[in-house]
Parts: C-alpha cells; structure tokens; sequence
C-alpha cells in the first residue's frame, strides 16, 4: 500500500483517523495506531511480518539488556543486537549481490538465494539499530512497553520508505500527544503538498525519463543524456520528498512530529550542503552512527568518509552502480574537505552553483543506470563519448516543448519560492489571511487534481519504497 | 516583572496573530476536509463500473480470496488494483485527468510524441519485438443476446431488405473451447512499445503507431503460405494481402526515422511468395491516400480503404464486384477510436471522426459457428448497435468464431479469408464476388486449415492482416492452423 494510493487515502487514512479520534485515552489511540500500522504493513508484505515482529521483539529484549546495570552483559547484547539487524539487511537484502560478486571473483557458480527484500528492511533496520546505539549511549532510555516499541517500529507513516525517525524523536510522543487543529492544519497542508509533488509532478516527469533514457542510451546526443539525468534528478527529488511530507503530515494528525528530511536540495552550494538538505535523517544517521564511531584510529576522517558513502551508495541497492553513486558523491566532499570552506566560499557563487548541479544531475544519472553497460554509454555520452551530435534527435525537441510547463514548475517548487512568499506574505494581518486563504485553496486543488491524476495514470510506487 | 510599556501591544499584537492563525487553521482544516471526505465517501458510495468504454476493456474484478493469494500480497494488492481501477466515474475522469496532463508544455509542430525514444535505431532485424496486430477489443456484446440486440438494432435490421429473415439472435458468448492460439499477448502493451505519433489539428488530427517489422518474421510468413499452396494444390488460389496502416502514409519525413518501413516489408514478401498472388493492397490505397482510407484516432484502416483493397482482389481474382456507389453508406459520427485510450491524448478526443461503412446490396446470409465449425447460428453480417466507441466492431461482431456468409453471386467461388481484425472490414466488399464466403480469425481456429479448406470447397484462400501480424512477428498461429 502506498501513500498515493486511492485505497489508503480514500479508505485506511480515513477509517484509522476517525477510530484514532473517537477516544482521547492514549492507551486507546496507541492501540488504533499499532493495529493501522500492522495492518498497513501486511497489506503490503503480510509474509515479512513475522520478520518485523521478532525483529521488534529481538532488539526490545537487547535493549532492555544494553540499558541493565552488567556491564559485559550490556556490550555482548549491544554486538548481538547490531549483528542482527546488520545481518538482516544482508540475508534479505545483498545475499545474491554478494554471492554473485563472490562467483565473480572466484568462478565458482554458488546459486544466489532469491529472496525477497521484506517491505521497509532498509527503514526499520536502521531504526533498531540507532535506538541500540543511542540506549548503550544513553542518549535515551529503554523502552519498558513492548507495546509502545512495537508501536514505535512499525509505524506506518515511516516504516516503508522514511524518514529514519529515532527513538528519542518520538519517545514521548509514544506516551502523550498534544493535537491542535494547527497540527491538523499543518498535517493535512503537508499532506496535500507530498501528494502534489508525487502525483502531479514526479510522476509526469518519470514519462520524460522513461522516453529519454528507455531507448538506446549509446545513442543519446549529449544533450539528451545531460537533460534525462537533469529530468531523473528533479523527479527523484519529488518523489521522494513527497513520500516524506506526506509521512510528516500524516504523523503530525496523529501528533507526531517527525524530524524533516529535506530542506530544498537543489539550493546547495556545495555537495556537503546537498546532502545536508537531502535525506536529512539518512545523512544524520550515518554522520551519528558511522562517521565518528572511533574505530579507525587516526586517520579516521577519510576512512571513515569512506565508510559513509560507501555505506550510503550500498544502502540504496545491492548493485555497484549505487555503490559508485556514493563513492562519486563521497568523492566530492572529500575534495570539498582539502580545499576547505573559506576557499570555497571565495568562488564566485554562479560557479558554486554551476559546479554543484553538474556534479548532482551526473550523480543522478550513475543512480538511474542499474545495468553497467548502459551506465558506461551514459557517462560516455555525457561528454560526446559515444560520437553523437551535442544537440539531436526529434524526440528531445518534443519533450522540451511538450513539457515546458511542467519542467518550469518542477524548477520553481524544488526552490523555496513558496515559503519565501508566505513568508513575505505573513508579516502582516491581511497578507496572513491571505497566505491562509491560498494554502486552504491550493490545499484542495492539490487533492482534488491530484486523486485525478491518480485515477487517471498507471500506479507509480514511490521509488525509495524499493530501497 | 516589569514590561516595558510596548510590551503590551506587542502581546496583544502576537495573541490577536495567534487567534487569527487559529481561525485560518480551521477554516483551512475544515474545507481540506470538506473535500477529502466528499471524495471518500464518493469513493465508497457511488457505483463501481465493470468496463471500461474507453479503454475498451473489462475493469479489474474484485479478487476472490484464498490464503495462498492472502501470503502472496496478490490478494491484497488485487484489492487495490480494483478500487483504483473501478473508480466511480473513471472514464470521465480519465478524460479529464488527460486534459489537465495536455498542458504541460506545448506540441511543436502540432505533433506530440507518445513512448518513442530517441535514438530512431533501427534495430537489428533478429532483435525486432514480438508485435501482434492488436485484436479489436471485444465490443460488449458478449452478454445476454436480448440486452443487446432489441433496443438500437432488431435483428434483420442491418441486413439488406432482401437478407432472409433471421430466426434467433446471435448471442456472441466467449468461445467454448479456448482457441488454440488464445490471445497470448496484451497487444496494447505492444502497441505502446511501438511509440505512437499523435498529429495535426481539428479534423485533420490523426495518431500514427510506429512500426517495427523484421524481414525475418516477412520471410517466415510468406514461407507458411507457400507451404500451404503446396499442400492444396493447383485446384485452390492462394493469396497474400499485408494491409498497410496509418504509418506507411500520413508520417512526415522528418519522423520516417522512428520507424520501420511496412512498404520495404511487403516488397520483401512478395518474390518470396511461391504460387502464392500477392494482392497491392498497399498500392490500392496509395492512389486514394486523399480519402479516408484509414481512421484517424483508431488503429485499424477505415472500411473506404478496405473497398479499395477488395477491389484490388477482385480485379486480380477476375471475380465481380460491385461499385461503392451500390452500397447503402452508413455514417457514425463522434467516433473516437483504440488511440485515445493507447495515448491518452486529449486531441484525440476533442476531435472525433466520422466512421462510415458501406452495406451491400445483394442478398447474403450469415452463420456463425464456434472455433470448431460447430453450433452454427444465423445472424447478422453487421453489428449496428455495437456503441460509436466500437464502431469496427459493426463487422462481424468478434474475431473469436467462424463466419459462413452465403451470397447471391454469380461467381459460383468459395473464398476462405484468413484475417486479423484488419480482415473484417473486407468481407462486406465480397459479398458480390463468391458465391460463399468463410472467415476465420487466425486466433481463434482449432481444426486444420488444409483439411478444412478442402472440405468447404474453397476454391480462393486469402491472408488478410495488418504487416503488424503478418511481418513483425513470428507467431505460430499459421503453421498451427496447418499441421494440427
């Protein structure tokens, strides 16, 4: 079941919300939640469940051991319990990369375990695992219900695709939530805004990627390669930043407030800001968890950066081109690192600007090539490698007409146009009003195009659903 | 604890934002609401459809349960699939979701491209994609006779005065017996694969699906009709039509590139033919390219261009036929065809055409009979109540039975047509030319051809398909019909 499904919009958000709201006892609506968000997650993946209940169940009992007052006893469950998530990534998720990668080097021919990758494994496991990190670290207590850890693990505005919500983010809010109708306000106006960005735009520019990039890449024209990864960038951005507001917006009806995991990308100056405003919690995680573990000794800071963009790469797919989209990506900071920051701020910021697009739309292209043969024409075709004009082809021409428009408004709202205009818009009585009036209406609309546009084109999962 | 004496306004400048955010907030929660409820609850209360009119298909059923279906996620996501799929009012809103998506940028050139990729590669011939003609979409006559046939159209009513009087209704149930070949492939998915060219404006808006043929499958194809003519002997002419579409005339130059050409594919074909007679159907209806030979937002030809292939079989069968001015002329206007709902072009929409078909003169009748000549029934040659949005489905009804169609000709002849849905729009021009005319659906036939050409006398046997069916795909349809 996916955010931007009529069923879960029309039917599950609704039913959950009015049970939700029927009792104040939190131990009720707590209850309504749990039973929403296993619900949610076996209409999706029923055959994981179990795997996401003993899971819980496993780093509960860990945690509760991490937090004891045995010192040993605490290490040894704190090893077991990374283990286990680490290793239930790999068993479900890199199996076969790994097995065929080790065929590759050796020549044997071991058969790759075809297993499916459980719904969310990527989401929850990192979940579990910052939640031990952060008991041993006493960062947060832990969590004495079950109950409450299970509501906490499984909760379906986050569990499938993000953002990577910690414990310590919603501890309290577990216990007791404070809705007023401006969380309301605040939730449905995110809501409305992520099923806009999903729908209406990443999901129109996905037809201009498939059309550019579905033939024959070695014969793009340089343009056309540059342009399809440009495209892919922006629609990866809306995609996935409209799961996350709408998973912000629901949680935020139920009184949650869940951290932010964008913060308009494209605006960065440096490939360091990018990944500051992109996938904010994912950033987060590893630069918490990863980035300063002292485990490398001195050198740590370059090893250790390799870790994280390693790590960042792999975790987006078993297939080496993420694993070079992370390294490509890591490749940079690291550039950006031995320059230092008062030299860079010294370049001209159309420079800056120039600089960080160009990386970020070639680092889009890497993400999109799964296959490496089409990978290797793309990057050759990004610099005329391939032997095609700069400029061809018909259906380039079309699409940039065809979707002017569209590629215009993709633009516009990937820059913070709109909070700059309420925000101009706000500092006085009747622009508040104002600025009110029009969120209420563009609110609607986006619904109300949105669910049309839903009924009308073929179902688009959220791509990072399948990470 | 002292304020300062601006603090106060200040307070009561922030409470009175604070009060007024509160309101807004309300206001704003409670129109969201308005609407997300109103859709909901149109969603659960309104009537789900069963088909589609548009897309010209069965709607998505709800999924009947089992626990394996339950384990596998098929059960639930079916569910989903359904409330998506039946959606209340979902070809309208299709229409309008179409509209919203038009304006997103703007057609240079008034032309838009629909899933063609650049580069226009012509692909290596073994690597061409397995693209079938795509089958007319079976126009919802396939439930009970009566609630089909007495309201627009009494049965007799499309037959000349002179058609004999039919006795019972045709009831075009879904074959018995599944067809040997079945429809073993989506052909909308491979129409999309194809790339369509949507062009033009007002009445001269026109959607053009690219083609992509292989001299491999040409070759193959003329090699099975060779094979035929072997097996039935001097006493029975054999003949091949590939009936060319949209593509091998109305795409401009400059698009030529994006795809295969249907004219260098029949050429192939024809010094490949051993005893076997080609038919220029190509050449027929290039001389008329002027007229509406071929529909405009549909993917088969029109029945005009149809008239002017038969005529071209006729003029090298040496059989009779009849003049067009001898057919009653029969127009359907807004007829809006398979291309809008492949594209989703709103253009195609906005500008409908006028189908015309043309209805002999003379005295025939018709029988049907399952795909094993069994069960024959008495019906008409035209299905005239069939909806504007199936209008080429007026021939014949369904591809999927045999059609006996017994003439008044002075040609004494038995011609076997052998067709896709292209075929259909020809039988009508025959009916002056043979005495008998029989036509089976290469999908759905379960005897031997050979055998059975020989039983029913046939004296001319005629391919009839799109170059879509007959050279860009090796299907095994022929040669199953023939040594079954």
């Amino acid at each position: 079941m996916l955010f931007a499904d009529l069923f879960f919009l029309y039917l599950f958000l609704p039913v959950c919300t009015v049970l939700y709201f029927i009792s104040k006892n939190a131990g009720y609506r707590n209850a309504v939640l749990l039973l929403f968000s296993l619900l949610f997650y076996a209409w999706g993946d029923l055959k994981s469940l179990p795997l996401l209940l003993a899971a819980a169940a496993l780093n509960f009992f860990l945690a509760r051991r991490i937090a004891g007052k045995n010192p040993a006893a605490a290490k040894a469950a704190l090893v077991c319990g990374i283990i286990l998530d680490i290793g239930l990534l790999v068993v479900f998720k890199y199996a076969a990369f790994l097995t065929e990668n080790f065929n590759a080097l050796t020549g044997l021919s071991l058969s790759a375990p075809r297993i499916a990758l459980p719904l969310g494994v990527s989401f929850y496991t990192f979940r579990l695992i910052s939640y031990l990190l952060d008991v041993r670290w006493e960062k947060t207590p832990a969590e004495r219900s079950f109950s409450r850890f299970l509501l906490f693990v499984s909760l379906f505005p986050c569990t499938v695709a993000g953002p990577v919500v910690r414990y310590a983010d919603v501890s309290e809010e577990l216990r007791i939530r404070q809705i007023t109708v401006e969380d309301l306000y605040a939730g449905v106006s995110r809501i409305a805004v992520g099923l806009g960005k999903k729908v209406i735009l990443a999901d129109l520019l996905s037809g201009i990627t498939a059309e550019i990039f579905g033939g024959d890449v070695a014969s793009l024209s340089v343009l056309g390669c540059w342009y399809g990864a440009a495209v892919y960038a922006l629609q990866m951005y809306f995609d996935f930043s409209g799961y996350s507001d709408m998973a912000i917006g629901i949680a935020r009806i139920f009184g949650f407030r869940f951290p932010e995991n964008f913060n308009y990308p494209f605006v960065c100056k440096t490939i360091a800001e990018f990944w500051q405003r992109w996938h904010i919690t994912l950033g987060a995680f590893f630069r918490d968890y990863l980035l300063y573990v002292p485990i490398f000794g001195s050198p740590r800071k370059y090893l250790g950066l390799f870790l994280v963009w390693f790590s960042t790469g792999l975790w987006h797919g078993a297939s080496w081109n993420f694993v070079i989209w992370g390294l490509y990506f890591g490749l940079f900071i690291l550039l950006e690192n031995l320059i230092g920051k008062k030299r860079i701020k010294k370049i001209p910021l159309p420079v800056r600007h120039l600089y960080t697009k160009l990386v970020i739309t070639v680092g889009f292209g890497i993400f999109y090539f799964t296959e490496p043969a089409r990978l290797g024409a793309f990057l050759a075709g990004l610099f005329g490698g391939n032997g095609n004009p700069f400029f061809g082809g018909e259906t380039l021409l079309h699409s940039l007409s065809g979707n002017l428009f569209l590629l215009a408004a993709a633009i516009l709202f990937s820059l913070p146009v709109v909070p700059w205009i309420k925000k101009k818009l706000e500092e006085t009585p009747a622009g508040l009003v104002l600025s009110g009036l029009l969120t209420t209406v563009s609110n609607a609309a986006l619904l109300v195009v949105s669910t049309v546009l839903m009924i009308t084109a073929e179902s688009h999962p959220f791509l990072y659903a399948n990470f | 604890m002292n304020e300062s004496p601006a603090a106060g306004p200040r307070i009561r400048q922030h409470n009175r934002k604070q009060r007024m955010q509160r309101v807004i907030a309300l206001i704003g929660v409670t129109v969201f609401l308005a609407v997300f409820l109103t859709i909901s609850a149109a969603m659960l209360i309104l009537k789900r459809p069963a088909f589609s009119d548009l897309e010209k298909r069965a709607l998505t059923e709800f999924p009947s349960f089992s626990f394996s279906a339950l384990l596998d996620g098929s059960y639930t996501q079916g569910i989903i699939r359904y409330f998506t799929d039946t959606a209340p009012y979902r070809d309208e809103i299709h229409d309008a979701g179409n509209g919203l998506s038009d304006y997103t940028g703007f057609r240079l050139d008034d032309v838009k491209m629909h899933g063609i990729s650049e580069p226009p590669v012509i692909r290596p011939e073994d690597t061409a994609p397995p693209v079938t003609e795509p089958a007319v979409t079976e126009p919802p006559v396939t439930g009970p006779a009566e609630t089909d046939l007495p309201e627009t159209g009494p049965v007799g009513t499309d037959a000349p005065e002179t058609e004999p009087p039919v006795t019972e209704p045709l009831v075009t149930e879904p074959p018995e017996t599944q067809s040997a070949g079945g429809d073993k492939e989506d052909p909308e998915e491979k129409l999309r694969e194809n790339g369509i060219i949507v062009l033009g404006s007002g009445q001269n808006t026109r959607a053009i699906m690219m083609y992509y043929g292989s001299e491999g499958a040409t070759a193959a194809y003329a090699a099975s009709l060779n094979r035929y003519k072997q097996q039935l002997g001097s006493g029975v002419r054999v003949w091949s039509m590939i009936i060319p579409t949209a593509v091998s005339y109305y795409l401009p130059e400059k698009y030529q590139k994006y795809t295969f050409s249907q004219k260098a594919h029949i050429d192939y074909s024809v010094p490949l033919l051993q005893d076997v007679k080609n038919v220029d159907a190509y050449g027929a209806l290039l001389a008329r390219v002027n007229e509406p030979i071929i529909t405009r937002t549909d993917h088969h030809w029109a029945p005009l261009g149809a008239y002017y292939a038969a005529e071209r079989f006729a003029q090298d069968a040496g059989v009779p036929f009849a003049p067009l001015s001898s057919y009653q002329r029969v127009d359907r206007e807004g007829y809006v065809g398979t291309m809008y709902s492949y594209t989703g072009d709103i253009k195609l929409k906005n500008n409908p055409e006028t189908f015309t078909y043309y209805k002999p003169s003379n005295s025939y009748t018709t029988t049907y009979y399952n795909t094993y000549f069994q069960n024959p029934q008495v019906s008409n040659l035209f299905f005239e109540w069939v909806d504007i949005g199936y209008s080429y489905g007026v021939f014949l009804g369904t591809d999927n039975q045999i059609a006996v169609i017994d003439t008044d000709s002075s040609n004494d002849g038995v011609l076997l047509v052998v067709k896709d849905s292209y075929g259909n729009a020809l039988i009508p021009f025959f009916t002056g030319s043979f005495k008998r005319i029989i036509v089976i659906d290469y999908r759905y036939f379960d005897l031997n051809l050979v055998t059975f050409c020989r039983e029913q006398g046939v004296t001319d046997l005629l391919f009839a398909a799109c170059a879509f069916s007959s050279c860009a795909v090796e299907h095994p349809y022929l040669e199953e019909m023939r040594t079954r």
